[in-house]
């Protein structure tokens, strides 16, 4: 009931704000939304939500107003809530306001609260109409980190550069930092992965400096991505008694894409490296682990074929692996992925899918002992767009 | 496996039929457009969002007719997606905050005006439209 009203109340005011941006900059004011509702059931265990009983609370929705002053410069926020299980809870939170200056076609600048451009989707991973499957390869694009990735403060450059014959080359070089809060996904994530930390006070992460190319090649449909960034984290751990230090953490992801009329084929290999530093906060010269190096590399492979104006079909396969040293059914996931996709309008789309799971990787930890290493997820998906 | 490699060669069989609706196009720009910027490769980097400038630097805005059977013919003959496709690409822009969507118009001559009235303006209309005070591309 409560949670009800939260939505309600969130209606309300995004559509108070609508009217009084419209009533303010009449004509040059864009405004768009989006609102999804999912349902997650698992065969076993509960991953993402409680999914082995079912459950709804998986939405998103977001409101976007976009200002062009007539000029290089445009000004743009978007709003967005979502609720998946633990994470969200439809706190409603500035997902990017940032201004922008197109000076030239080969360099831009934006800065502000913007998303990190990683890979092919992460700056578009919260609206669910604009890709085929409901839940992306988690190998590449994992829930837990997804706060992580919601805004990011700081600056970009940014440019299109043509290259002839050798096609068209867009470019990002981005630095900002980013609050992880104790209640994130992040948070949830590292602990129900590390066993021996009972408590975890704080997480820091230092000013983080990342890098997206992608690469339009002169094969028509073909793009080529190579994107990543690096930074310093560090938890503070068991009543603020110790501190998990994981120092020059670097991820770096290559892509590619294909896409030939109704056809697209898209891989991704997301490779993460960092070193394990595990000391005493009273006495940082006690040691627990020194310098252990960590490292793993996720993928996926994925195609989608639309089929007709209104219906498209997808799959794809994953595989992700845990990021701290590790082996067995506990330490990854095989997620064989079948999806489809129905444009009932050009604003309203319904989804279904089926994921195959093998492994425990992610899955609640739970309380019963009675995890299933072999099991499916089965989703379904409504969303509107604006 | 074999069942995967099997479908994946059906696919990419069918994905590279598509029909057209059998109208001309005519591709518009507004007067400040130098008329030798407008090539074909451009147009379709122009509208699958690759293009946010024309070479003098002004801005390129977009105008579309999405929903017509004009709008299908384009995509086909000049962009090579279909209107599904444009849709996201041009959604994508939007909701990251890179570009406005194309402007819209479900009557030609209003798109027209439009293109008429804004520097650095591109459209596109069926060839048996009125276009004055435009240039025209064949």
């Amino acid at each position: 009931m409560r949670k009800q009203f939260k939505y309600i109340i969130i209606i309300v005011l995004s559509f108070g704000i609508l009217f009084s941006f419209q009533t303010a900059f009449a004509g040059n004011v864009d405004i768009h939304g989006f609102v999804s509702q999912g349902y997650l059931r698992s065969s076993d265990n509960n991953f993402l939500n409680d999914s082995n009983k079912g459950s709804f609370e998986f939405n998103e929705m977001g409101i976007n107003f976009g200002y062009d002053t007539g000029s290089d410069v445009t000004v743009g926020a978007q709003l967005f809530a979502r609720d998946l299980g633990d994470f969200g809870n439809d706190k409603v939170s500035v997902a990017w306001a940032f201004g922008d200056y197109k000076w030239k076609s080969w360099m831009g600048f934006r800065a502000g609260m913007m998303k990190f451009a990683l890979g092919l989707y992460n700056t578009t991973r919260d609206i669910d109409s604009l890709r085929t499957t409901i839940i992306l390869p988690q190998s590449v694009y994992n829930e837990w980190y997804r706060d992580v990735s919601q805004g990011t403060k700081g600056a970009q450059i940014y440019g299109h550069l043509s290259l002839g014959y050798a096609g068209l080359l867009d470019y990002t070089l981005q630095v900002s930092g980013t609050q992880v809060p104790i209640d994130s996904g992040t948070a949830k994530f590292f602990l129900d992965r590390n066993s021996t930390v009972t408590t975890l006070d704080a997480i820091d992460v230092d000013t983080t400096y990342g890098a997206a190319l992608i690469w339009y090649t002169p094969l028509d449909g073909l793009l080529l991505g190579v994107s990543g960034f690096s930074t310093n984290a560090k938890y503070t751990v068991n009543n603020s008694t110790a501190v998990i230090d994981n120092p020059d953490f670097r991820e770096s992801i290559l892509s590619v894409e294909y896409t030939l009329n109704r056809l697209t084929l898209a891989s991704e290999c997301m490779y993460t490296t960092s070193r394990n530093n595990v000391y005493l906060l009273s006495n940082p010269s006690i040691i627990l682990v020194d310098d252990e190096r960590i490292q793993n590399t996720n993928y996926y492979f994925s195609g989608a074929y639309r089929f007709t104006d209104w219906f498209e079909g997808g799959l794809y396969y994953s595989k992700s692996e845990a990021f701290y040293n590790g082996t067995g059914p506990d330490n990854e996931l095989k997620d064989i992925c079948l999806s489809t996709r129905f444009d009932i309008s050009p604003a309203m789309v319904f989804k279904l899918e089926t994921h195959f799971m093998k492994g425990l990787f992610g899955v609640d930890p739970g309380t019963d002992g009675t995890r299933d290493d072999k099991w499916n997820l089965y989703a379904a998906k409504v969303s509107y767009t604006f | 496996m074999k069942y995967f490699i099997n479908l994946f060669v059906i696919l990419f069989y069918f994905a590279g039929l598509t029909c057209s609706a059998g109208e001309e196009i005519s591709i518009i720009t507004n007067l400040s457009v130098p008329k030798g910027n407008v090539t074909r490769d451009v147009i379709k980097n122009i509208y699958s969002g690759k293009l946010a400038k024309w070479p003098d630097n002004q801005n390129i805005v977009l105008s579309i007719m999405e929903g017509t059977e004009t709008h299908k013919e384009f995509l086909y003959t000049y962009v090579n997606k279909p209107e599904a496709q444009f849709t996201n690409t041009w959604r994508k822009k939007m909701f990251t905050g890179q570009r406005s969507y194309p402007k819209n118009f479900n009557n030609a001559q209003d798109l027209v005006d439009f293109v008429r009235n804004t520097k650095g303006a591109i459209g596109y209309v069926n060839t048996d439209e009125k276009t004055n005070g435009v240039n025209v591309f064949k």
